[in-house]
């Protein structure tokens, strides 16, 4: 079951300076929000408090609300929550161990009991990585090229079910058809999962996002239907980023 | 703007000199590195250095003549070996009987090292003067220790085995000491002594040597700065004083409820110890080193993988079990066999505890080790001198054969744990 995703009023400060600054906005249920703007200004970690991997980092303090299906993320036990909200990150980061286990590494970890085959299966299928390794499931994942590596860490997340999963520039390290492939997951996963694209790539998030949030030195400077965003944007500063006129 | 490499002179073609040279700075090094054992071939020292002092001035003469390049460095090596010249001749060989030796060895040391000087300069012509060939012709320096260090091994281990080799025999190996009967004079009970206590502190330092590593990457703070001071403390401490406390336990130990445990039977000498109480005092200069290597794999882990592991729902537990420990593992083996290395070796910490080896070899019984054996021979029991005298040489090179082995043991897990668990 997808789930929305509310945020309201959300500020994240690290040692002091804030990144974040009062951001507040919706990503709809089952739908694809991608989350763009300059390099440094705050998406990353507005992207990581939603699954709360920025309590991580030292120093780093979280104030107003995040809820995910009505429920304050901030109030949530940290594990419960991570398995609700999944996360792909910029890098593909496979365990090093079988495509299997990677696979199936959430299941085993939340101890739950199931059919393991059918979940690597659907699991696979949903990252468009089935057909190429339904004959190698038991080799290291270390030996798959880039672009199946972090589709894996796709399947790796979809296999716990979660409502949310957040990708951060996910296709930052793939080529051009390893990004297209990894996009044609995400429009797989539409429907069955919300999901929260943070890219620098706007002609990205022009393809795959149903919704646009455009974030600048860690404010929110506009949130609409990505269509609406790229063709007559509301604010001009959203406008000069498009266009490249930003500096 | 005009080309500022214009002007440089053109490489060297002709390669006479330097090959010539490069030849005499070669011979002298080996003359060198023999003159360090043979005082008497000292009298060709300043014959050698005159040809060596001719060989450099032709060189730097030749490369004046044909590339017009004045090279200071060869000048600078043809003074210091025209200082050398001096300095051997007129060092005095002195009133004392051995002062020969000394001046042998300053030769030596002198001849080494302007021959070195000089290879380089050869090479560097001989390759052509290139930026490149510069880089190249410098080997020579970082060569030389390595063929001294390896020319020491080779020494060790030629006198170990030339000693050693032909007294090891399957009786020797294979029966243990009674000091009764005459003809059970064998090391087994050492041998296995000494895998006995490698086995029993591995078994006391991994647990928490292992957890305190974890503990100090994993959480931090105060208590991981006082573990962090008490291991370093722990490394620091002089060994002897573990071994005199060592001492003192067994000795506490008689007529408690430990008797049996941490000492052996009383009708042995008071103060023995057994293998249990050897090990745990082993064990306090191994888990130092094991915390170290798990701290520092740990720390090496990329953030990226325990992100990961954490985002699908792990939880840290898990995430340690299942990333972090398997990924530190190599570093853990390394901890290990460095410590069992020094269990090996180590006479210090257990050198009041142990007896000669007669009881068998348990957990609970009387402490005994190669190591140990040695130190035996030369200092305690007369009658177990003149039995087992003749075999220190055969300890010597059994306790280097258990070594080595753990050490390719070590190599392959280790690598296979690498190949494995951190393929990135």
């Amino acid at each position: 079951m997808p789930a929305t995703v509310e945020i309201k009023h959300l500020s994240v400060s690290y040692n002091g300076t804030n990144v974040v600054k009062d951001v507040s906005f919706e990503m709809p249920a089952g739908k694809v929000t991608a989350i763009i703007g300059p390099s440094g200004c705050g998406k990353t970690t507005l992207l990581r408090s939603i699954n709360r991997l920025s309590e991580l980092t030292k120093n780093c303090r979280v104030q107003g609300e995040i809820m995910v299906d009505g429920e304050n993320v901030l109030k949530m036990d940290t594990v419960l929550l991570r398995r609700k909200v999944g996360m792909v990150f910029q890098q593909p980061n496979p365990f090093p161990k079988s495509i299997k286990e990677n696979v199936l590494y959430g299941i085993k970890a939340a101890k739950i009991k199931t059919d393991h085959s059918d979940i690597v299966k659907s699991s696979l299928q949903k990252a468009v990585l089935w057909e190429e390794l339904e004959h190698r499931l038991n080799e290291s994942a270390l030996n798959l090229s880039i672009g199946q590596q972090q589709r894996l860490c796709v399947a790796r997340s979809l296999a716990i079910t979660p409502e949310v999963i957040l990708m951060d520039e996910p296709a930052s390290a793939l080529d051009p058809v390893s990004t297209l492939k990894l996009e044609e997951s995400i429009q797989s996963m539409k429907g069955d999962v919300t999901l929260v694209i943070v890219t620098h790539n706007m002609q990205q998030a022009k393809r795959v996002a149903d919704y646009t949030a455009f974030i600048y030195r860690g404010e929110l400077i506009e949130c609409n239907e990505t269509e609406k965003i790229f063709a007559n944007p509301d604010r001009s500063e959203t406008r000069d980023y498009l266009e490249g006129k930003f500096s | 703007m005009s080309n500022l490499f214009a002007n440089q002179a053109p490489l060297l073609r002709t390669k006479t000199a330097p090959a010539a040279a490069a030849l005499i700075a070669s011979a002298g090094i080996i003359y060198g590195l023999v003159l360090c054992c043979i005082n008497s071939l000292e009298t060709f020292a300043v014959s050698f250095l005159a040809v060596l002092l001719a060989a450099i001035l032709a060189l730097w003469t030749f490369v004046r003549m044909a590339v017009k390049e004045n090279d200071r460095g060869l000048l600078v090596t043809g003074a210091a070996c025209m200082t050398a010249i001096i300095i051997v001749t007129v060092m005095p060989e002195g009133l004392p009987a051995s002062f020969h030796v000394y001046r042998s060895f300053v030769a030596a040391a002198l001849i080494i090292g302007l021959c070195v000087a000089t290879l380089c300069s050869a090479v560097y012509r001989l390759l052509g003067s290139t930026p490149v060939a510069f880089d190249n012709s410098r080997y020579p320096i970082l060569i030389l220790p390595i063929v001294i260090a390896l020319i020491s091994y080779g020494m060790i281990l030629f006198v170990l085995c030339l000693n050693g080799l032909p007294q090891i025999s399957w009786q020797l190996i294979s029966t243990p000491y009674d000091p009764a009967n005459a003809a059970l004079r064998g090391i087994l009970n050492d041998i296995l002594g000494t895998f006995m206590l490698m086995l029993l502190t591995s078994i006391i330092s991994l647990p928490v040597g292992v957890g305190a590593g974890i503990y100090m990457s994993e959480y931090g703070g105060r208590i991981a700065g006082i573990i962090r001071f008490s291991t370093m403390l722990l490394r620091a401490m002089p060994v002897v004083v573990l071994g005199l406390a060592a001492y003192g336990v067994a000795r506490m130990a008689y007529d408690t409820a430990w008797q049996g445990i941490l000492a052996p039977d009383p009708t042995i000498m008071i103060g023995r110890g057994t293998f249990l109480l050897a090990s745990a005092f082993l064990s306090l200069l191994v888990i130092p080193v094991i915390t170290r290597a798990t701290e520092e794999g740990l720390r090496s882990l990329p953030r990226d993988l325990r992100e990961g592991s954490l985002a699908v729902g792990a939880t840290e537990g898990y995430t340690l079990l299942h990333v972090l420990l398997p990924w530190s593992l190599p570093n853990i083996l390394t901890g290990l066999l460095l410590g069992c290395a020094e269990v090996a070796g180590n006479v210090t910490v257990i050198v009041l505890l142990c007896g000669f080896g007669n009881y068998g070899v348990t957990p609970f019984t009387e402490a005994t080790s190669l190591a140990h054996f040695i130190y035996k021979v030369m200092f305690a029991d007369r009658s177990f001198r003149m039995s087992m005298g003749n075999y220190v040489y055969a300890v010597s090179v059994i306790l280097l054969i258990i070594t080595l082995g753990l050490t390719i043991v070590y190599l392959v897990l280790r690598n296979k744990f690498a190949e494995r668990y951190r393929a990135h």
